[in-house]
């Protein structure tokens, strides 16, 4: 393979990641093939040696998200980072994919319950609005509205630990993601890239 | 080199390389596939995460031979933080050699 055609399946594979960090990678794998060529090695023998630019590309997204989903504490764009680490890991290995059974079924689960909740505190608004407020203007019976009042309160607050719970949950189930496809990628780095048993 | 040996020992060598005085990717490459046998794309992605995570700064510098190359340079925190970890690496070595050798009467 020549550079040209090294460097195009590298910005192909890395297209996911910003532009400017796709610039910096090929910057850098275009400085190492021009060291490796002055020290007097023939082009196509150090693009072999590099290996396939496509596991390379795809190793990179992969700790690149790994590391950007670290780095934000913020839920969303953690749960999208880490999302974009298990896609490029599967991408990387296909035995990976028995990682997604436990991610998907487990964040189903997270979905179904923050779904739960949602529809809880609806519910609970919609009879505190129409079933608990208007007995206090229309009856004289204040301890029994007073009692309903505070039930709906109770069940606020219950709901609102239930959501609470299910973020710390959710931020820990990420982080235990991100920690094993990190190890994961350390030990591919090394074992894996030798594809090229020359 | 038998892969399993591999893991994280790579990576000790690069900080330790860079340790002693900054380095650009090819050299790296070469001084470690002169002792131990490396495939060359296993070398970029350690850089790129160790310099992701704080470990190197990098600053360009004009070459003769082509593009500027980019160097890479411990950070103060990674200075000590790879200091400790040189030194507990010699720890184990020199335990785990001396269980190697270790002569316990005649071999059975």
């Amino acid at each position: 393979m020549k550079k040209l055609e090294f460097i195009n399946q590298l910005r192909q594979n890395l297209s996911s990641l910003p532009k400017a960090e796709v610039d910096d990678i090929v910057r850098d794998q275009e400085e190492y093939i021009s060291d490796a060529v002055a020290s007097g090695r023939a082009e196509e023998d150090v693009i072999a040696r590099i290996g396939d630019p496509k596991s390379l590309a795809q190793s990179l997204v992969a700790q690149s998200r790994v590391q950007a989903a670290q780095n934000t504490t913020n839920l969303i764009p953690k749960a999208r980072n880490t999302w974009a680490a298990v896609v490029a890991f599967i991408a990387l290995a296909p035995i990976n994919f028995i990682l997604l059974f436990p991610v998907l079924g487990i964040w189903a689960a997270m979905v179904g319950m923050a779904f739960a909740i949602f529809g809880g505190f609806i519910g609970t608004g919609a009879a505190l609005i129409h079933y608990v407020l208007p007995t206090f203007a229309s009856s004289a019976n204040y301890a029994t509205s007073f009692a309903r009042l505070f039930f709906i309160l109770g069940s606020f607050a219950m709901l609102a630990f239930a959501a609470g719970v299910l973020f710390f949950v959710a931020r820990a189930f990420l982080t235990a993601i991100l920690a094993y496809i990190k190890s994961n990628l350390n030990l591919f780095k090394t074992l894996g890239d030798g594809n090229v048993q020359s | 080199m038998n892969p399993q040996f591999n893991k994280g020992v790579i990576e000790m060598c690069v900080l330790a390389l860079v340790s002693q005085r900054d380095h650009y990717g090819y050299e790296l490459v070469e001084r470690i596939s002169q002792k131990i046998e490396i495939s060359e794309g296993t070398i970029y992605p350690i850089l790129r995460r160790l310099t992701q995570e704080n470990y190197f700064e990098t600053y360009l510098k004009e070459s003769n031979e082509g593009p500027p190359r980019k160097y890479y340079r411990l950070t103060p925190t990674a200075k000590t933080m790879t200091e400790k970890l040189l030194n507990e690496w010699t720890d184990f070595k020199k335990n785990v050699d001396s269980i190697l050798t270790a002569k316990e009467g005649a071999k059975k």
